[in-house]
């Protein structure tokens, strides 16, 4: 929103204080001021004359030979404004005066004398509209100077709208003045208004609110229409500055009372309607045609005026057509009212008809305004010439809110919440100069009255005068300090502490690069890959794109996706993810939680040379570290013969146990899919669910055992193992051999080929044993020996 | 069999050490006298040990090693002074080919900011808490006192679930359930992952990470907010000279509400082209309001808080300076790799 600051010194003197430092001051004090514009206007020696001879001199483009009386003098000038026509008011710059093209000559056009240029408002610096030149009003006189009526300069203040969703009070230059004023310690002056009781004893114009909720106050009064007028110069230029383009007397009026005072004005051709009016929501689906002449669609809930049983206005977005003021009109209704923020928001936004008005009913306008806004109109009116006979009384319904309200504020609050002592005096002050009347009662508590301009929901409990208060008390003014805080230590967080720690493990020490991919899946990728998210798989009911509208159900396909984006910069790479997977499945009664934590990794290698196995007992490897730091030892990874999820295929991948608890599963992607994700190259995957590898704070965390004074001697036995069985399962029969001289059991080599049984594996072992209490003599190794073979013939085991 | 005597040997090296001009010859004499089929080899060989008494045996290890070690040095010399100044070892090693194994991985920016400010509120007292990223709508607005026709609940703000959940749009959502679960006196940040419902470009995401702080405890005033949060800047910063000034803000679930700036770190608050104004809007933060408590099941006569809410995808651009915020989401390595694991 732009304020003009010569507009903010009809009701604050700002005089004194730079433009910048007072756009600094609101900043610190009210809301975010985003920028400051300069305005330099050109009004030097440029006077007011009226056309009184008007002569086409050439049609296409059109050209006039015009003559310009300026109080007893007159000018010539070539003129090719469509609207020059004999008895305009204009704006005319003779000779010698500067304009925004540059300083005007005398001239001579085709033949013609030119003494001068006849104004557009971007020629005096206003804006850039230059098709139409200006048209002022009939009561000035000619040849009377323009710097009687617009300023040199003007400065704007551009207020970032977001920062005022909360005080619709501050949407009109009033309102902005009032907290001007407080924050600077100055008097604000009195906006001038004409007294609506002074039409107390016409007719009341009927008036009826479906649902107060809707429409909280509604004024209207019907007046004969203002003869068809330009606005004042003044009020022109002030609309022109802040980017509004001057209509018409009505039009500019209704403009400047909503720039001014904040609320929206409308008006409707009095003769148009049926004698009465209605808000109320529209009950079916219906065409509407608003003043713009466009048809709308209008859907049941939009909030509308009505009069008798037709539609007249979309409420707080625009007028209808059916009701549209024009040069004809004799009798207006002006309408000032109050309405549902939300109701408006939604029907403009669908409409895509978001107007200043618009905007400042979606605030939740207090309804105070509205009796403010009619009174200010009128005079203004009045002030421009016109004076309008009413026809009916200002007629009004819903709350008028013109009341107080009353606050009150425990003792030493404020000080309490500052953290500093205010004094009361101070408090007291700076409340006034708000507009707040308040005083001490002598038990200490403080008794606030809240103007009626501030809205409810910006003003109602204890803590927004603490706001009020302290904001213009100045934030900077408030000492720091830290809390007394007790020694009490912060509780871990196992889930966030571990994570880290597998985060820092597989990247500084297995160089796998951490990525982030999106909680959603992209269906067409899933298609490619063959992967149908599970039932139960969350879906958003308005996702960013179709295909985005499933939440994950688990991180590979993301990952993999990104094989084909990375595979041109990197031969050879790790990437891993810890992120949330979603799905009913893990949802409590209220479906909070309808999530998990996963970790996931795929390593990606296209080198021509690399070894797949290799590869996946490395990548394996990285995921053993990864359990094991979460002080998990007893890891294995089970073979599943079964095809599962695409890139779990048969023979390819297993599932990861601790302690006989699933947590996860690894594999390699092998044709057909390969060929899908990837047009060369080695994938290794893992996922990992982190909510099963939470360590167990136990104690003792680590335990000692104690180290032998007694060498060890090792011995190796290589044992033959069915080939289609795995490695595991060897390791689970083994697990079953017990002997107090076993201190470990160490995998060396595995072989298959040659020399063995067919359908045989040799898997080679080294046993180290030892005592603690002695060195092992050679009857101890031949006693080891044989209970070692003979527990491998219960098992059906024989060595190579 | 052929023997040579320790003096012929002795004498044919010194000529010939005399006369190597260059490093190849020191190879090649080096090849001649120590090599596998070197004169040393064969002065070994051509002594029948069997015939030798011990004493015989003892002199000519003596004899043999001495000769072998004058050799040896004597080539080092010649070698130092051939190769030149100061080089006195045979380089047996290119020490500066690259180690093995040594390439490190990385950590997503985000994170490495998030475990770096985990740590700076743990030294403050703050518990770290991660709630859900599908949160209800209660938990998201409603206990944060949101009205129920407030802009964000819209459809083209905040993204919802079929089944009526929303993906949290703030880590504010974490606020009520954590009072709830722990009561006051309440120190604890939430760091985590939000979503709204966004275009995507340079500048805007759809999914981005925030840390909201909260404490509550009885007296807890503007003026600790201000100390809490001057402190924790110094230490995300390395300065003791972090500047700071709150200026009014509105956000529901805050009463009074702040924006916080920081001073421009680059200009010192002159203003430049990254601040303009020299200040830098940071941290949008306020005192807990007291239908957040309410619904928190802490009694807002006896407790006060504050909270506030760090954008820690946005202190990783400042950071590091990534000046696009659609790259932490897109999974490439030449963003991603570049934040070397080193915490």
């Amino acid at each position: 929103m732009k304020i003009s600051l010569e507009w903010l010194s009809d009701f604050v003197d700002i005089s004194g204080i730079d433009q910048e430092t007072l756009a600094e001051r609101l900043t610190m004090a009210m809301a975010e001021i985003e920028g400051v514009e300069y305005l330099n206007h050109f009004v030097d020696g440029i006077l007011i004359g009226e056309i009184v001879k008007c002569v086409t001199i050439s049609e296409a483009p059109i050209k006039n030979l015009v003559t310009v009386e300026c109080g007893g003098k007159t000018f010539q000038s070539i003129c090719t404004a469509p609207n020059a026509r004999v008895g305009l008011k204009t704006v005319f710059a003779p000779a010698g005066s500067e304009i925004s093209n540059g300083l005007v000559e005398e001239r001579e056009i085709e033949g013609y004398k030119s003494e001068g240029v006849l104004c557009s408002s971007s020629e005096l610096g206003w804006n850039d509209i230059h098709e139409i030149i200006l048209e002022c009003p009939d009561n000035i006189h000619n040849g009377s100077l323009l710097s009687n009526y617009v300023p040199k300069e003007d400065c704007l203040l551009d207020i970032d709208n977001k920062s005022l969703t909360h005080r619709p009070d501050l949407w009109g230059h009033y309102g902005i003045a009032r907290e001007v004023a407080a924050i600077l310690g100055r008097e604000l002056r009195p906006i001038e208004k004409v007294d609506l009781c002074l039409f107390d004893d016409l007719p009341y114009y009927p008036i009826s609110i479906d649902d107060p909720e809707d429409c909280p106050a509604y004024g209207c009064i019907e007046l004969l229409a203002p003869r068809h007028s330009p606005a004042p110069l003044k009020i022109q230029r002030r609309l022109n500055a802040i980017g509004q383009r001057s209509i018409s007397l009505l039009v500019d009026l209704t403009n400047y009372v909503m720039l001014e005072v904040g609320q929206p004005l409308h008006a409707f051709d009095a003769d148009k309607l049926s004698s009465n009016i209605r808000v109320g929501l529209m009950d079916r689906e219906q065409n509407f045609e608003t003043l713009d002449g466009q048809t709308r669609k209008m859907l049941r809930g939009d909030l509308m005026i009505w009069s008798g049983d037709c539609p007249v206005a979309v409420a707080g977005v625009m007028g209808g057509f059916n009701s549209a003021v024009d040069t004809k009109t004799k009798k207006l209704l002006l309408e000032a009212a109050n309405f549902r923020g939300a109701l408006i928001r939604h029907t403009s936004i669908r409409l895509d008809l978001r107007s200043d008005a618009s905007l400042r009913f979606e605030k939740n306008l207090p309804p105070f305004f509205v009796r403010e806004s009619v009174g200010r109109f009128l005079y203004l009116l009045k002030a421009a010439g016109h004076f309008s006979k009413a026809s009916s009384r200002f007629s009004f319904s819903g709350s008028a809110s013109g009341e107080t309200r009353q606050l009150t504020l425990p003792p030493k609050f404020l000080s309490q919440r500052a953290g500093t002592q205010l004094p009361d005096e101070k408090v007291t002050n700076i409340l006034k100069r708000l507009g707040f009347q308040s005083f001490f009662l002598t038990s200490g508590e403080l008794h606030v009255e809240v103007p009626p301009y501030r809205s409810v929901r910006d003003i109602s409990i204890p803590e927004d005068i603490v706001e009020e208060v302290l904001r213009i008390y100045g934030y900077d003014n408030i000492p720091m300090r830290l809390p007394e805080i007790s020694t009490e230590p912060t509780k871990e967080n196992l889930s966030l502490s571990t994570e880290h720690k597998v985060r820092r493990f597989l990247s500084s020490a297995k160089r796998f690069i951490e990525v982030h991919t999106y909680a959603w899946f992209d269906s067409n990728w899933l298609e490619t890959i063959g992967f149908i998210p599970p039932e139960g798989a969350l879906e958003l009911a308005n996702p960013s794109t179709q295909q985005n509208k499933i939440l994950r159900t688990t991180l590979i396909p993301n990952l993999l996706a990104l094989i084909d984006i990375n595979k041109l910069y990197q031969e050879d790479f790790r990437l891993f993810e810890i992120g949330k997977i979603f799905g009913e499945q893990w949802g409590d009664e209220k479906a909070e939680k309808a999530e998990a934590s996963r970790l996931a990794g795929i390593s990606f290698s296209s080198q021509k040379d690399r070894n797949l196995t290799e590869h996946f007992f490395e990548i394996k490897g990285a995921l053993e570290g990864a359990v094991f730091i979460c002080q998990n030892r007893n890891v294995n990874i089970i073979p599943i013969d079964n095809d599962n999820q695409p890139w779990q295929q048969a023979g390819c991948w297993g599932k990861i146990f601790i302690n006989g608890r699933e947590i996860g599963s690894l594999g390699i992607i092998e044709q057909p899919l390969l060929d899908k994700v990837v047009d060369r190259g080695q994938i290794i995957w893992f996922e990992l669910y982190m909510d099963s590898v939470l360590p167990k704070r136990i104690y003792p965390e680590i335990e000692f055992t104690s180290i032998s004074s007694f060498p060890l001697s090792w011995h190796d036995f290589s044992i033959l193992w069915v080939a289609d069985k795995s490695y595991g399962e060897l390791l689970s029969a083994l697990d079953d051999f017990e002997h107090t001289l076993v201190k470990r059991r160490e995998f060396l080599t595995h072989y298959a080929g040659k020399g063995l049984p067919s359908g045989k594996i040799s898997y080679t072992f080294r046993y180290w044993i030892g005592s603690n209490e002695r060195t092992l003599g050679s009857e101890d190794i031949i006693e080891f020996r044989d209970s070692l073979m003979k527990f491998l013939s219960t098992k059906n085991l024989g060595l190579r | 069999m052929e023997t040579i005597s320790f003096n012929e040997v002795r004498e044919a090296f010194a000529k010939e050490v005399l006369e190597a001009k260059a490093i190849d010859d020191i190879e090649k004499l080096k090849v001649k006298y120590m090599g596998r089929k070197g004169v040393f080899r064969r002065l070994q060989d051509g002594f029948d040990f069997q015939l030798m008494s011990a004493k015989e045996k003892k002199r000519f290890g003596i004899e043999f090693n001495t000769l072998k070690k004058h050799f040896e040095e004597t080539l080092i010399e010649v070698e130092a002074k051939l190769v030149g100044d100061n080089v006195t070892l045979v380089r047996k090693i290119d020490v500066s080919l690259p180690g093995k194994d040594s390439r490190i991985g990385a950590i997503h920016p985000v994170n490495l900011v998030q475990i770096e400010l985990e740590a700076i509120f743990q030294g403050m007292g703050f518990s770290a808490m991660t709630g859900p990223e599908v949160v209800s709508e209660f938990n998201n607005f409603d206990a944060l006192n949101i009205p129920n026709d407030h802009p964000a609940r819209d459809m083209q703000d905040t993204y919802w679930l079929k089944n009526g959940m929303v993906l949290r749009t703030h880590t504010s959502s974490n606020q009520v359930p954590a009072l709830k679960k722990f009561g006051a006196p309440l120190r604890v940040i939430f760091p985590g992952r939000c979503f709204r419902y966004e275009n995507v470009d340079a500048s805007h995401e759809n999914t981005f990470y925030q840390l909201e702080g909260l404490m509550v405890d009885r007296d807890i005033s503007v003026a600790h907010l201000i100390g809490v949060m001057k402190t924790l800047l110094s230490e995300v910063f390395h300065r003791d000279d972090v500047k700071i000034r709150l200026r009014p803000g509105y956000f529901p679930f805050v009463e009074p509400g702040f924006e916080l700036d920081i001073q421009c770190l680059l200009c010192g608050g002159k203003g430049c082209l990254t601040c303009r104004t020299g200040w830098i809007e940071l941290i949008p933060c306020g005192m807990v309001h007291p239908m957040v408590l309410k619904h928190g099941g802490v009694d807002p006569s006896k407790y006060t808080g504050f909270a506030f809410g760090l954008g820690l995808t946005r202190l990783a651009m400042m950071k590091f300076s990534i000046p696009e915020i659609r790259l932490f989401n897109c999974g490439d390595i030449r963003f991603n790799s570049q934040f070397i694991a080193t915490v």
